[in-house]
């Protein structure tokens, strides 16, 4: 049969979400709203110190002060903040030191989601942080890490064993009053990762957390800290697949990154929470702030395959503080039926000699809409700073949308910007030539979709890409091939 | 009304133009708010220094135009000065199927009703746009007719002469159906200081018409312009305007272009030089309405001292509207660590049979060019020039008449 590009179509439409199931977990659940005593319910059942608490109140009186960002080129059902309940934890249990005292149900989860924790320690050397329901579970590779002085654990033991990093660090490079989910998430984070690599340590094995949103209405607000001391390297991955569900799902995490002099931070993310079925129903709300600080001759590298979300709000960025650092920023965003998605970086030149990269692609199909928006700065001091941006979009049908708003702004005399973007639909000819040599046509959009998302998919580590592949195929090439 | 507006007065006249709109613009004005940083479309715009100014009106009724016009070129001549059309100055030889006028003198025919502020209203949210609406005060009325080929440049000469001068200087331009015309606007300030013109054109390119503009605006270091064209193109159509910036304190330049046929063309080009603390700022936006066009797009700026350059393009593909190439490029030279240059190159893209690109790049003049002169015995100074030359030609070179071309160079 000849498959065109309407049968595409009509595939992407008609596609499931393949990973849609929940768990049933008995939680500990905060009553809904937000007000000063939620937040101190979460403070005290989290047994924080008082630094924190502060920290959360302040955030809450910052929050309340703004309003809902609206310049993004999404439209939704502004969430209801005070429905939302704020904290939701599995049963507390005694500290696990194996999988089998793992609660088999997450055990189950797991293994539906073909990543198996036994199996991931024993044949692929990552160390997983599973985090279920805002509260960490079960954090393996810990004792190898330990040995080296790295530190790889849940935020609220980071809270518990490493306040003084923690204090240090926390709000540095996302300030509470950054904007108004950042704001929200200061005040009501309950969980999330903390990293720290010691000076000229190089972690031995990619950093992983895998994330997933359960527990009907709760909202999930990770909170990651990330600290890469003098010289040291580190490679972190982070993944998310979430339950199919009719409600709209709010998740608002904050991701921070220090970089310090001479380290090296890769960070890759595949994200694909629930994108609501094909009339737009339900989805997950994903407005992220995620930002990285580089210090002298230092790097920060994202990487991220964004195919999931009902709703995508996120910029991860770079400040590129110190010497001759560098910022890179690779995207590859699919949006299919209804989903919009409004994503770029921000590359904040202040250094000499900085640079930064920015490849974003944007694939939409259905009815969805896929926005780059991307700002580059290069302040007066940055001498000799170079930034290259590419975004391309590639259109599947012709009620889709692909936009892009880039921002570019240079107040020095010696910097080099170039910038680039193209939007077009898969080409007639490429398939020709493909179809001329022999490739059936079906495998030319394969080839073609494939080709153009390669480029990113390349920039993660062997591990992820696996994964990011199958959900690319998940949510086109599968489709295609 | 915003508060900084109410407080401000203006010593303007409501325009007579029609009543009703000049109502609506009065009563739109009152919702609106004064661009702030925070405004998107003027974000990076310091409008703080013309609300502490005191502006008036003027006007003059004779002046020598002699240094304002282009050697060697032979023009129907439009003059405005201090924004009022000045018949005296004007002098245009009668050609068939050519109408100049005053707008004021047309304001009761229906080519003037069936076009007049159609455009600018869908645009009424901008602030200056319907200060323009509800105060213009003079302004020049075109018509070319059907299947006229006007050979004879027209050039709408804008003088200020007065110092503290606000003009709110309104044109409406018609080139009917298979017609064909080009306009030079210029745009001068003698001696005097810290005029802020507002000036607003509404132009129609009606079927397989054609028409090219080209805008030149020299005013004073001390002068404010915000310019806005406003242009619908019918199907088959050919539009293009070439915008040099040579000389003002705060530019602002809106050229709107809604592609309303099929098979179009429509093409903008802009040259900007910056120096002391100037600020230049180029919006442009197309929409694509209908299928089959072509729209493409180049600015070139350079930057010396303490200047800002903006340029924000913005091209809209809506849906339906297929098979449709729209091109933007932007370079930008910054010549001082004190320049700023800001580019925001925008696509919006509804449709999917598109091929769309722009690009964007800011630098400065290649230290090995520049090497490479001076060792054949060219000055450091002498070679830059020669660099500035080289980097500005692709945009002088889309000015179809030698003349004008000659003039606006000699003026870099």
């Amino acid at each position: 049969m000849k498959y065109t590009e309407d049968h595409l179509k009509v595939e992407l439409e008609n596609q499931e979400y393949e990973y849609g199931f929940t768990i049933d977990i008995e939680s500990d659940k905060a009553p809904n709203g937000i007000n000063e005593g939620i937040i101190r319910f979460i403070s005290a059942k989290k047994e924080e110190p008082q630094w924190l608490l502060d920290y959360r109140l302040n955030a809450l009186k910052v929050w309340q002060s703004m309003e809902e960002p609206d310049w993004a080129h999404v439209s939704y059902k502004k969430p209801e903040f005070q429905d939302i309940s704020y904290y939701s934890a599995p049963k507390p249990k005694k500290e696990l030191e194996s999988l089998d005292e793992v609660d088999p149900e997450i055990l189950k989860t797991m293994e539906r989601l073909g990543i198996s924790v036994d199996e991931q320690k024993r044949l692929t050397g990552v160390a997983v942080d599973f985090v279920i329901d805002s509260v960490s579970v079960a954090t393996s590779f810990k004792e190898k890490l330990g040995e080296l002085g790295i530190i790889f654990c849940s935020f609220s033991e980071a809270v518990k064993n490493h306040p003084e990093l923690v204090q240090k660090y926390l709000g540095t490079v996302v300030p509470t009053t950054d904007n108004f989910y950042a704001a929200l998430n200061s005040a009501v984070f309950t969980d999330g990762s903390f990293c720290y690599i010691p000076k000229g340590t190089r972690c031995p094995m990619e950093l992983s957390t895998y994330f997933r949103i359960n527990e009907s209405g709760t909202g999930q607000f990770e909170r990651t800290l990330l600290i890469a001391d003098e010289g040291s390297y580190v490679s972190y991955l982070e993944g998310c697949t979430a339950p199919q569900r009719d409600e709209n799902q709010l998740h608002a995490a904050v991701v921070e990154l220090v970089a310090m002099d001479n380290a090296e931070i890769k960070y890759s993310t595949v994200q694909n929470w629930y994108p609501g079925n094909k009339e737009g129903i339900g989805g997950v709300y994903n407005f992220v702030t995620k930002r990285g600080i580089c210090e002298t001759n230092a790097k920060i590298s994202w990487t991220q395959v964004e195919t999931g979300s009902a709703v995508t709000w996120k910029y991860p960025s770079c400040i590129l503080k110190g010497d001759n650092s560098i910022g890179e920023f690779y995207s590859v965003a699919v949006t299919n039926n209804y989903q919009q998605a409004d994503t770029g970086t921000k590359m904040i030149h202040i250094g000499k000699n900085t640079k930064s990269t920015i490849i974003s692609k944007g694939i939409s199909a259905g009815q969805s809409h896929n926005s780059y928006r991307g700002l580059v700065k290069i302040g007066k001091g940055a001498q000799n700073a170079r930034n290259f941006s590419q975004c391309d979009s590639l259109l599947m049908s012709d009620r889709c949308g692909a936009h892009t708003y880039p921002y570019i702004e240079c107040e020095n005399s010696t910097a080099h910007l170039e910038h680039e973007a193209t939007t077009s639909k898969i080409g007639e000819d490429q398939i020709f030539y493909c179809k001329q040599r022999g490739v059936s046509e079906e495998k030319a959009i394969g080839l073609i979709v494939n080709g153009y998302a390669k480029d990113v998919l390349n920039k993660l580590p062997m591990e992820f890409a696996v994964e990011a592949r199958k959900l690319l195929e998940i949510s086109l090439e599968n489709s295609v091939g | 009304m915003s508060t900084i507006l109410k407080e401000k007065k203006f010593d303007l006249a409501v325009s007579t133009l029609n009543d009703e709109i000049s109502k609506s613009a009065l009563a739109e004005i009152s919702n609106l708010e004064f661009p702030t940083r925070r405004t998107e479309n003027w974000r990076y715009v310091k409008l703080g220094k013309l609300l502490k100014q005191d502006l008036k009106t003027d006007n003059v009724a004779d002046l020598d135009i002699s240094d304002f016009l282009i050697p060697e070129l032979n023009t129907h001549v439009i003059v405005l000065v201090n924004g009022h059309y000045n018949e005296t100055l004007s002098s245009s030889t009668p050609s068939a199927g050519l109408l100049i006028d005053r707008l004021e003198n047309q304001k009761d025919t229906d080519l003037f009703t069936s076009h007049y502020n159609t455009l600018s209203e869908k645009h009424s949210e901008e602030i200056f746009t319907s200060i323009n609406t509800a105060y213009n005060q003079d302004g020049v009325f075109i018509h070319i007719d059907k299947n006229k080929h006007i050979e004879k440049p027209i050039f709408i000469i804008n003088i200020n002469t007065s110092s503290n001068l606000i003009t709110n200087t309104r044109n409406l331009i018609v080139i009917d159906k298979g017609a064909k015309a080009s306009i030079i606007q210029g745009y001068y300030t003698t001696s005097e200081k810290g005029n802020f013109n507002n000036s607003l054109t509404e132009v129609f390119v009606k079927q397989n018409a054609n028409l090219s503009i080209d805008k030149i605006q020299d005013i004073d270091a001390t002068d404010k312009h915000i310019c806005t064209e406003e242009i619908h193109q019918e199907k088959d159509s050919n539009f293009k305007i070439n915008t040099f910036i040579l000389n003002g304190e705060l530019i602002r330049n809106n050229v709107n272009i809604s592609v309303d046929g099929t098979n179009c063309h429509s093409e903008m080009n802009g040259l900007f030089i910056g120096r002391d603390s100037q600020f230049i700022d180029n919006h442009t936006r197309v929409d694509h309405l209908k299928s089959h066009c072509i729209s493409s797009e180049l600015y070139k700026g350079i930057l010396k001292d303490k200047s800002t350059g903006v340029f924000n393009g913005k091209v809209i593909v809506h849906q339906d509207a297929q098979v449709i190439e729209a091109y933007q490029q932007n370079n930008n030279v910054i010549l001082s660590d004190s320049a700023t240059m800001n580019t925001k190159p925008e696509l919006e893209i509804f449709a999917d049979d598109v091929k769309c690109s722009h690009g964007a790049t800011t630098g400065q003049f290649d230290e090995e060019a520049i090497f490479y002169l001076q060792a054949r015995g060219i000055s450091k100074v002498r070679a830059k020039e020669m660099l500035i030359g080289a980097f500005s030609e692709d945009v002088l070179a889309k000015i179809n008449n030698q003349n004008v071309r000659n003039f606006i160079e000699s003026r870099i």
